[in-house]
Order: C-alpha cells, then structure tokens, then sequence
C-alpha cells in the first residue's frame, strides 16, 4: 500500500511539473494583465485580444494550411510507397528500408541544412540565381520529416494482412487499381490514419525545417511564410511569450484534452463491448 | 505479368522522393563540406572547424550535456515506465496519455512558457535566468524530452517476462540484484531506444538551449543554425557532416543492442 | 497428351509446353495437359510438385515462361486474371474481411460488366475496329517475341500467323459493344441463390470474422461460383478444416460439381481426397506429370513407383522378367498378367488387399514371419517379413503375430511397371536416429534439407524452414541415388554397402552394374571401369547426391 501511494505520488508529481509551464499559461490566458506573472481581474480579453492579432490569425493559418497540405502528400506518398516496396523483391526491399532509416534517424538539423543547401545550388546554378525558397520548398521539407514515418506506420499493417487478398480480389473480375482501392486500402486503413495523424503533428511542431526552407507564400504574401513556431521563436528571442499566445495555447490544450478524452472512452467502449460479448457467449453455451 | 508491375509502380513517386530529397542532399552536404565560395574543392572547412578551439569546445559540451541529459530522462523515465507499465498500479493506458499530451502543444510555445515560468520562480529567488543558463537548459531538456524517454521504456516494459523476474526472487535475488539482473537486461531494447531518442535531438537541438540559456549556451545545433543565418553553406554543411558521422557511428554502436528499434520509434509518438 | 487424339474442341482448357521458370529453378517443365469441359479434375502431388503453380497460371496470377494456355481454343497465356472467366477458392479462402457475407459474395458481381450492342439514332449496329482484340494480339506477339525457349523457326511462324491475325482484325470493322453494370436488384438474386446453393441463406449481414471455419469455405466458394465461371479452380481449399467437415464438405462440392456443371480444378496433396472427388486425376512431381487417369486407372495400374507408392499404401518391389508372363521378387517366381520383355528388370506394385494369407503351406505360396497386427476396424493389417523384404497386408481374419506365416499374391494382384532408367529408387527407407537415412538398414549419411525444398539443417538434424522446425527422426522416406553417384571400388574396408556384382552392362562408355548386397537388396552402379559377375565390392555415396522425399504429411514432423 505504502509501495501504491509511493509510486503515484511519483507519477503525478512528474506529471505536475510537465504540465506546470502550459497550466501557467492556461491559468494567465484568463486574466488581462500583460505582464509576466501578474494577475489583475478574470477577463477574456486576451482571448478577443487573440482573434483580432493578424500576425497571429496568418501565422496559424499558414501552419495549418501547411500541416493539412504536407500531411495528405506524404500519407499519399508514404502509403503508395509501402505498398508498392511490399510487393518488391527482397534485395529491394531492404534498400528501400536502408534509405528510408536515413531521415528517421538523421537529426532534423542536418534534413534542414542539407535540402536548404541543396536549394541553393539549385537556385544558383539552375534556375538564374533566383531563390527557390517558397512555399514548395517548405513543403518538401516537412514531407521529408512526414514520409518515412507513414511509411513505417503502413508497413506493419501490409504485414498482417492475407496476401492472397488482392490475387482474390483480381480473380473476381477487380482491376488493380479497383482491388487496392476495395480491399487492400481498407485493410490498412488503421495505418494510414495514424501515419496521417503523425504527419500532421509532426508539421505543425516543427520549427527547425520550417525555419531553413521557407520562403514567401501562403497567407504571408510576399513576406517570408510565418507559422506558430518560428513566430513565437521570435517573439520569445525579444521577451516573454505574448499574451494573445496564452489564449491560443489554451484553445490548442482544450482541443488535444478533447481528442484525448474520446479516445479514451472509445477504448473503454471497446473493451466493455468485448466483455460484454463474452458474457453472452458464455450464457448461450 | 502486368498488374505486377502496377504495384511496383505505386513505389516511384515514393523512390523519387528519397532519391531526390535524402539522397541528393546529402551528397550535397558533402560537396559543399569540402568546397569553398567558388565552388573549388577545399579542406577548409575541415582545418578551420578541427582548428578552432571555440567549435571543438562545441561539441565536447554539447556531447556532454547530450550524455547528461540522456542519463537524467532514463534516471527518471525507468521508474516512471516501471510504473505505468506495471499492472499492479496502472491498468489505464489514459495515463501514459497524458504524459505524451503536452507534445501535442506546439514545442517552442511550450519552451517560451517554460522559460517565463522558471524566470518568475528565479526572480522570487533574487536571481535571473540568465545567471544560471546551465540550469535552465537542463530543466528545458529533461522536460522537453522525458515524453520520449517514457515510451519505448513503457513499450518494452510491457513485454517484460514476469516469469523470469519472479523466478530470479524465487532463486534468492534481493530486490537491487533482481533489478540488474532480470529487469535491466529485459528492458536494454527501450533503455537504448529511449537513449537514441535523447541523446542525438538533444545534440542537434537549438531552441531549447537559445531560448532557455538565452544564447549563453552554444550546441552544435545552435552552431549550424548560426551559419545557416550568416549563409555560411560550406562551414554548415561541413558540421552537419560530422553530425551525419556521429548519428552514423551512434546507429552502429546500437545495432547490437536493438531488435526492434523501427517499430519503437515509427510508433514513438503515440 | 494421350488423348490429343479426339476432338480438342471438347477440351475446355488446353496446357501445350508451358515451363515456368522462378529464378533459374523449373518448376514446372513441358508441361501438357487438357482438360474436359466438365470434368473434375484434381492436381495431385507432393508439395512443391508445381501442381499450385500450374493452377496459379491458369488463374492467371503466373505467367508461363514459355508455352501457351488455351481457353476453348482462345489463347489466354497473357490475359490478366481480371479478365479471365475463371474464379478460384483459396487455400486460406482470402475472404475480404472488411465486407460481410453479402458483399464478399457480391464483389464480383459487382465488377462484372454485361455487353450491349451499341446502336445508334436509327437502331443500327455500330460497326468499328475491335480494339480489345488488337489489344490481345498485340501482347500475344509481344509474349512470343520475348519467349526465349522457344525456337527462331517456331518463333518465326508463329509470329507470321499472329501478325495476319492482327492484319485482319484491324480491317474488319465488327459489331461495337457498351459494357453496363448489373441492377442491384439482379446482384440481389443472384448473391441470394448462391448463398443458398452453399446453405447460408441466413447470414447475409453476418461479419466475415465471426463466422466459423467451415462457413467462411462456404462463403468462398459461394464468392467464386456467383460469376459462373467456366472453371473453377480449388487450391487445397479442404485444408484448414478437421477431418469430419472435411469429410461432409468433399461429398457436398462433388454434389455442388454435378449440380453445377462447371469444370473443377481441384489441387490437393491427399491422395484419398483426390480418389473420392475426381473424375480424373492428374499425378505430379517435380513439375512434370507423372500420370493422368481415373482414380481407378491410377490406384490399380500406376506407371511408375511414384505413383503407386504416392497413390494409397502398396508394397513396392524391383523384380526381374524371368520368363513370359512370370517375375521374381521376393525370391520367389510368381505368375503375373503383365507380359514384359524377359530379363527386364522392372518395379512390381502389389496392394495390401491383394495379398492372400494362410497358416499352413501351399503352393505358390512363400513362407513368412508375422511382425506386427494392427486392428483397424473392418479389416486387420498386418507387416510380414520375408527375408529382409516386408510386406504390408490386410486380412479380415485374425492371424497370430511372431509366427509364420505363408502368403500367397494372385497374377492380377502384381501389377508390373517399367523402369524409367536405372535410378535406384528405395521407397521403405527411414531416417535413423544419427540423421543418416537408412537404405535396407545400412546408414548412409545425407542432406536433411534436401526434404523441404530451400530448407536449412543445423548439426543436431533440425530442419529449418519458413520459421519452422522439423525433426525426421524415424521418418519414412523415399531416397533415390542416380547409378553415376555411387563410388564403386574393391577396398569394402570403408564402405557404406558391401555386395557382389551379379551383372554388368556396356552401355557404350561406361558400364551399368548391378550389385546386390548380402541383404538381397540391389543396386546400380555406373561405372568407367570393368568388374566381374562374382567380385565383391564396396559401394559408397556422396552425401549430396542422396535424394530424398518424404512419405505422409509434413505436419506429422514439426516441433
């Protein structure tokens, strides 16, 4: 028993101090004071505050634009990938892998340094000594840190499924491209999903890539493309996080609190509804 | 056969992409690594990084403080993961949730909110954060990457063989031996993808360390990023070169240890 | 092959030369094979006999590497199996299991199209160049210019009558066809029948998973019959069910075959399977066909030691012709009905049914010793020992074990088959305990791995393959060594088997001798050197060159 309180204690006083910077900001986003740890009265001015910051409102514009974009690429890309590297011989297969271990486990720096140089080159030597810094290339960039990791969320789901499906699914009259959107997509869809999930977060936390390989674009116009994080970057490099940033982080916690939630209560569903099938096994025997 | 080869054909847009934007940038990296400005080939950027006493002093930190901070997440991630992957305590995987919630909330806002936070505390103290950016690093650090360090354990601790710790009780092992002969070597798999999860971000990491140490602290990911701000492509790449050497040597010095490791990581996140 | 003689426009799938070739491996080698419309015909063989890859090219998921398949005449060697009009039952029944029972039965009816004719304002038939049959031939040429296998001339001709083929079809302009999907309503009625033909009416909605193993074969083969095909193909698809329903389900799909009158492609590797359901069976091994009969032709006259030892238990023996109409083996002369060259050395089947028994001495009838009885219901079977020859029998009547006994085999009891060469092929060897295989009791060391093709062995004689381990200790074995294989010399210090050369051949170049051991078994040996009738010799083999096949099920072996 002393072992259990021991034990939680640990846990949640762990958790306590993941928490303790975010809970600050949530805690501060509901007052108006500007100033680092002051409280004056309960407000939700920052919050108004929040939606009239234009930098703000085109900053998370532009990540969300850019995860949603480069979240879908690389699904489309990562999934068609591992389906076709499946059906590969084996030496292939195994050099696909190799290359695609290379970003997973390169450091974000260097995926960002070495296509920022890349583009440059390119820019230089090819294209007139414009630069190519763009949206498209930031694309590129979160795409590079995005596929492999669809790719490795598909793959193990390739694995479990019957391989005969698809010959079976040709044997009734499907044409591939019919066979793989009837039956081999749907049965890796679970893998698909959490790969486009992953893509998606991976997008809107990035910073370092974002950083080397923007250029003008989306909702910035011609100025350089601005999202959440190179943003806050350069405003915590000149002070305290903004205040509007304490109603977005707020929003932002509610909605990820949210989605945690009914995961959790779909997992317990499931679970109850196993028992539950069970028990009526048991009865009818 | 024809529809054979239409599967294949679904890989191409997936081969080009790797062809042309891991393959080809590395070997750009490496071009500009040992050219100059023109374009001719050079050691100068190899002599000016392994002769500059301030960029060596980089990496020697850096290395240390990526050690150190491996060590610190894994001395309070193992019993963490021991925990919430013991049936005893926790059944719930709600809770391990929670601990992987936070990295949902943008990474540098969660850094700024830290730094505000810890400046406050360190003003009631009667100090600043820029006295101690050590500490603070570290802090950011540690919190930064615990989530990380808590998965790939919590993974591996679920597959722990119950049979085999008991067993080791049974043959009269006290509670320590049991931990260093049955746990540690069940759990090596995670306690060495966890390091890896650690270890090289925390190396190559540059807003944790700008932000929190207040550009008192320099990493070798700060060090790349500052030539890639005075467009220094031959000194950058030539340090993402050596980093692309130590992930290198890093992978190959794991292999012995790992089984797993894709799948740890390609489901890390979750 | 043999019946290339009647009509082939009976035959409703024709098979002429087709090799397939993995990866420098044959599996499967000049194969011939016509099949009646109709017919259940069942490809029976050891596995990695080539009988799935045979089936798997006349579904249309291989492609032969040389040779045509022909459907009612139509050459359909490149035609993928989407457009094939053939549907197959899968081994592990590859049900989509993100359907239920209603949509996997409907799934091909779903991508069935039904040609219209195409008219146009005034009722007329539209008329233009048939594009899918230039299609066809277009790849049909291109599938005979890269058969490497085949000869220029052959090549030549063939493309010079493909080529004015397709001169013509882009001349004649042909009635024009718009394809339509069928009505849900006509899916309906359709996917309702056939469930109904495999007795599932009431499980329409039901999830694939929640089914039993014995449902979801019904629902793949309702899946597969739904098309109407002109051939339905069966892989092994009894397999994964217990022995009783597989036994309910062999009657039901042979009633389902009459009822339907579809040609079956049935593939399995048991024997008793394949003499239950077929009207005609076709034996392989080694990607060639060993025979092709009716169950009776292939159980009562097999061409060979293959199939009469594949094909139900048997006694199988290497005798001589020793006069018209009379054989020895088991030294002893019997009277056979199989009239052969005199002096041919040959292989006699006997079945264990045709052996008589009897307490007391008769004539004609050799002394025995009683080894072992076994009750098996009806009948008792019972192994003999006749010098180191053992006989398997079955009887009725109780005989008493460790006792002599005198058995006695009618002329039309032995049934003769010719030697395809001089392979010494031994088919009561075992593996022994040391992992060596032991031909008439004498170890001779071997390659374990040569049981499962592509296999490893460790030291301990564990064979490994597709994760799985297999220990053949006491398995029975056939092992066969090619005559060139044997070292032959004097010295019998470090022999393997010690014999006398009873006969001795020119054969040109080289001699073909045969020695027998003290243990009456013989062996051919092919040698360059001379040896004379009467001289002792030792005999060893390169453990290599010693081919094995295993006997029964694999499964039986795994640990």
């Amino acid at each position: 028993m002393v072992k259990k309180i021991f034990a939680y204690s640990y846990v949640y006083l762990i958790l306590a101090i993941l928490y303790l910077p975010v809970l600050y900001l949530i805690v501060f986003s509901f007052t108006d004071a500007t100033f680092l740890g002051q409280w004056q009265n309960f407000s939700f001015e920052l919050y108004s505050q929040l939606f009239a910051n234009k930098e703000i409102m085109t900053a998370l514009g532009n990540t969300l634009i850019l995860a949603c974009i480069s979240a879908f690429v690389s699904t489309v890309i990562g999934t068609l990938g591992a389906i076709g590297v499946y059906y590969c011989k084996k030496g292939i297969k195994r050099l696909t892998e190799g290359l695609n271990q290379i970003p997973v486990v390169n450091a974000e720096i260097v995926i960002a340094m070495s296509l920022t140089v890349m583009f440059v080159f390119l820019g230089q030597n090819f294209f007139g000594n414009n630069s190519l810094f763009s949206f498209w290339t930031l694309l590129i960039g979160h795409c590079c840190l995005a596929i492999p990791f669809v790719y490795l969320n598909v793959k193990p789901k390739l694995q479990q499924m019957d391989p005969a499906l698809y010959e079976a699914a040709m044997d009734l009259g499907a044409s591939p491209t019919k066979a793989l959107h009837k039956v081999i997509i749907p049965q890796i869809l679970p893998g698909i999903f959490s790969g486009l999930l992953l893509s998606f977060t991976l997008s809107l936390d990035d910073f370092i890539v974002t950083a080397f390989t923007r250029g003008p674009g989306l909702l910035s116009g011609q100025a350089q493309i601005e999202t959440l994080s190179t943003l806050v970057q350069a405003k915590i490099k000149k002070g305290a996080v903004p205040p509007e940033m304490r109603a977005l982080t707020t929003i932002i916690f509610l909605i990820v609190l949210a989605i945690v939630v009914i995961y959790s209560i779909r997992v317990n569903m499931k679970k109850n509804n196993r028992g539950r099938r069970k028990e009526l096994k048991n009865a009818s025997r | 056969m024809k529809y054979k080869a239409f599967r294949k054909c679904l890989a191409i847009p997936f081969w080009l992409f790797l062809i042309l934007f891991v393959i080809f940038p590395i070997l750009f990296i490496i071009f500009y690594a040992f050219t100059d400005v023109n374009g001719n080939f050079t050691f100068d950027a190899f002599t000016s990084f392994f002769t500059s006493p301030v960029k060596l002093n980089v990496l020697l930190i850096s290395i240390l403080i990526g050690l150190f901070n491996t060590f610190l997440c894994l001395l309070i991630g193992f019993p963490l993961a021991y925990i919430l992957a013991n049936p005893k305590f926790n059944k719930n995987y709600v809770l391990v949730m929670l601990f992987v919630m936070p990295m949902w909330i943008n990474f540098v806002l969660r850094t700024g909110a830290l730094r505000d936070l810890l400046s406050i505390i360190l003003n009631a103290c009667g100090t600043t954060t820029g006295e101690h950016p050590l500490l603070c690093t570290m802090i950011g650090m540690v919190l930064n990457y615990l989530p990380f360090t808590i998965l790939p354990l919590y993974s591996t601790m679920l597959k722990l063989d119950k049979n085999q710790i008991e067993a080791a009780q049974d043959l009269g092992c006290n509670p320590v031996k049991t931990f260093t002969k049955s746990i540690i070597p069940q759990a090596m798999p995670g306690i060495v993808s966890a390091s890896m999860m650690v270890f090289m971000p925390t190396i190559s990491s540059y807003v944790i360390s700008d932000t929190l140490s207040e550009g008192k602290i320099m990493l070798f990911g700060n060090s790349i990023y500052l030539s890639f701000s005075n467009s220094d492509w031959n000194g950058g790449s030539f340090m993402s070169l050596i980093m692309l050497i130590i992930i290198f040597l890093v992978m190959l010095f794991t292999r012995k240890f790992q089984g797993e490791k894709d799948a740890d990581r390609g489901n890390g996140s979750w | 092959m043999e019946k290339n003689l009647t009509d082939s426009s009976t035959y409703i799938i024709e098979l002429k030369n087709v090799t397939k070739i993995y990866d420098d491996v044959t599996v499967i080698d000049k194969m011939n094979l016509n099949i009646k419309k109709g017919e259940f015909v069942t490809l029976l063989g050891p596995s990695g006999c080539g009988k799935s890859t045979t089936l798997r090219m006349i579904a249309g998921f291989e492609t032969p590497t040389s040779g045509d398949i022909l459907l009612n005449q139509k050459d359909i060697t490149s035609m993928p199996p989407y457009q094939r009009p053939v549907n197959t039952v899968f081994q592990h029944y590859a049900l989509f299991p993100n359907l239920n029972v209603y949509d996997n039965v409907a799934f091909g009816l779903r991508n069935k199209k039904i040609p219209v004719v195409k008219l146009d304002k005034e009722g007329k038939q539209i008329l233009q160049i048939d594009k899918a049959r230039v299609k066809d031939l277009k790849k049909q040429i291109n599938r005979i210019k890269k058969d490497k296998l085949l000869s220029e001339e052959d090549k030549e001709q063939r493309l010079t009558i493909l080529n004015e083929k397709l001169d013509k079809a882009l001349s004649t302009p042909v009635p024009a066809y718009k394809y339509k999907h069928l009505s849900e309503t006509e899916i309906d009625e359709k996917v309702v029948k056939a469930l109904s033909i495999v007795d599932l009416d009431e499980l329409e909605e039901r999830d694939i998973n929640t089914l039993s193993g014995g449902q979801q074969q019904r629902v793949a083969i309702a899946r597969a019959i739904i098309c109407e095909p002109q051939i339905l193909l069966l892989d092994e698809p009894l397999g994964a069910l217990d022995l009783k329903m597989r036994k309910d389900m062999q009657l039901e799909l042979k009633e389902m075959h009459k009822r339907l009158g579809i040609t079956f492609i049935y593939v399995t590797h048991d024997q008793e399977e394949a003499l239950t359901m077929s009207d005609s069976i076709v034996v392989m091994n080694d990607g060639v066909i060993q025979q092709i009969g009716t169950p009776e032709e292939i159980y009562n006259e097999p061409k060979n030691a293959f199939v009469a030892d594949f094909i139900g238990s048997s006694n199988i023996y290497n005798a001589t012709v020793i006069a018209k109409k009379k054989v020895r083996f088991l030294n002893h002369i019997f009277d056979c009905v199989d009239d052969f060259e005199v002096n041919e050395r040959v292989e006699v089947v006997v079945r264990p049914e045709d052996i008589r028994l009897s307490n007391e001495a008769r004539p004609d009838y050799v002394q025995g010793k009683m080894v072992s009885k076994v009750f098996k219901g009806i009948h008792y079977q019972y192994v003999i020992m006749i010098g180191h020859d053992e006989v398997l029998a079955q009887s009725i009547k109780d005989y008493p074990v460790d006792q002599p006994i005198y058995i006695g085999i009618e002329p039309d009891g032995i049934h003769l088959m010719h030697k395809s060469d001089n392979t010494n092929i031994y088919t009561d060897s075992y593996i022994g305990k040391d992992h060596c295989v032991y031909i008439d009791d004498k170890p001779f060391s071997c390659d374990l791995s040569k049981l499962i093709p592509n296999s490893q062995v460790d030291e301990d004689g564990i064979v490994t393959f597709d994760k799985k381990q297999y220990d053949f200790k006491d398995a029975d074995v056939v092992a066969t060594i090619a005559p060139e294989s044997f070292l032959i010399s004097d010295d019998t210090s470090d022999a393997e088997v010690i014999g006398e050369v009873i006969s001795s051949v020119y054969k040109g170049d080289h001699y073909i001798i045969l020695v027998r051991s003290k243990e009456d078994e013989d062996f051919f040996v092919a040698t360059p050197y001379t040896f004379n009738p009467g001289d002792i010799v030792g005999l060893k083999v390169d453990k290599d060159k010693i081919g094995l096949r295993l006997k029964g099920s694999i499964e039986d072996y795994e640990i």
